[in-house]
């Protein structure tokens, strides 16, 4: 069954306003004046001299509407309150595992994987000019299978003090 | 105009974000739609409606009834920009930082299960393959 979820101190004001009716023929009645003030007439009532009693009901329409509208935002920012500091705080969490994977953890195993390689490679001359075939030595590498690292260069990160020290430095050159 | 009327207070009080979060559920009739969101606006309208409605019971003539609605369009005129505006900026900024922490994820992911143990895989058969040719090479030269 659909529930709708309203702020309890929205609730309760209107509880306040109407003690002694339960919950549910309170909302069963909000409901239909509800349904009543959107059916009206949704533009501003002009003021002109002394209202009769239908401006009146017309202009009470339409401050429920536009007190229904401003109610709908305030309660998207209460009951969503906590979305925005999650939302930072797992940002700071993927920065931080990312950091560590890109600095701490990848670089050193794609350096050790490209070192090896390139000392393959050159035991793989030297033996050829001693003769002897490579590939009839075991275990052999299968290349086009394998992470081509060759090219790969460390990442260099600066803190934000060697960037400012930086800046500082080409500005001087500069003048 | 008139201090304590429900529906002054209650438009008053709309201004406030830093109240409970703490909801109450309500059940609407059956055959009612299951857009909550459509509800929840129905109910409010007839919340502020009936609050209006207490309010203005107790005011004898309509020029008073007016003042009062007009009071609290007032009221709802000078908080509404701010509350928009918060409810924009928070919602905004929530968004970009889900969509960086999805997109970054994807490449932890990638990272953590894929590229790692590629290279933890790979870095032992090139440290074998170098021993071997060493081996070999050491053997060719005695």
């Amino acid at each position: 069954m659909t529930q709708v979820p309203i702020l309890r101190a929205d609730w309760d004001r209107l509880r306040a306003a109407y003690p002694g009716i339960d919950d549910h023929p309170l909302c069963r009645r909000a409901l239909e004046r509800g349904d009543e003030v959107l059916a009206s007439d949704p533009s501003e009532p002009a003021r002109d001299g002394d209202p009769t009693v239908e401006q009146v009901r017309q202009l009470r329409s339409f401050v429920a509407r536009r007190a229904a509208s401003l109610a709908v935002y305030r309660h998207e920012l209460v009951a969503h309150r906590e979305r925005l500091p999650r939302a930072e705080a797992a940002e700071r969490a993927s920065y931080e595992r990312h950091l560590e994977l890109e600095k701490d953890l990848v670089p050193p195993l794609k350096l050790r994987a490209k070192a090896l390689r390139a000392e393959i490679r050159r035991l793989e001359a030297q033996a050829r000019h001693l003769g002897l075939d490579p590939e009839a030595i075991a275990p052999r590498i299968d290349w086009p299978e394998t992470l081509a690292v060759d090219g790969y260069e460390q990442p260099r990160y600066e803190t934000n003090e060697q960037r400012k020290r930086t800046a500082v430095e080409f500005f001087r050159r500069l003048r | 105009v008139i201090p304590g009327a429900p529906l002054l207070d209650a438009v008053a009080a709309l201004g406030d974000a830093t109240i409970p979060d703490d909801t109450v559920g309500l059940a609407p009739p059956v055959g009612a739609t299951s857009d909550v969101d459509a509800l929840r606006f129905r109910l409010f309208a007839g919340m502020f409606d009936l609050l209006a409605g207490k309010t203005l019971e107790e005011i004898p003539d309509n020029v008073a009834r007016e003042a009062v609605l007009r009071a609290a369009l007032t009221t709802i005129g000078s908080t509404e920009p701010a509350l928009r505006y918060a409810l924009h900026d928070r919602s905004s900024r929530a968004e970009q930082l889900e969509l960086v922490v999805r997109m970054r994820g994807r490449q932890i992911a990638m990272s953590d299960r894929w590229l790692i143990p590629r290279l933890e895989e790979e870095i032992p058969l090139y440290e074998d393959r170098v021993s071997a040719l060493n081996r070999a090479i050491e053997g060719a030269r005695r």
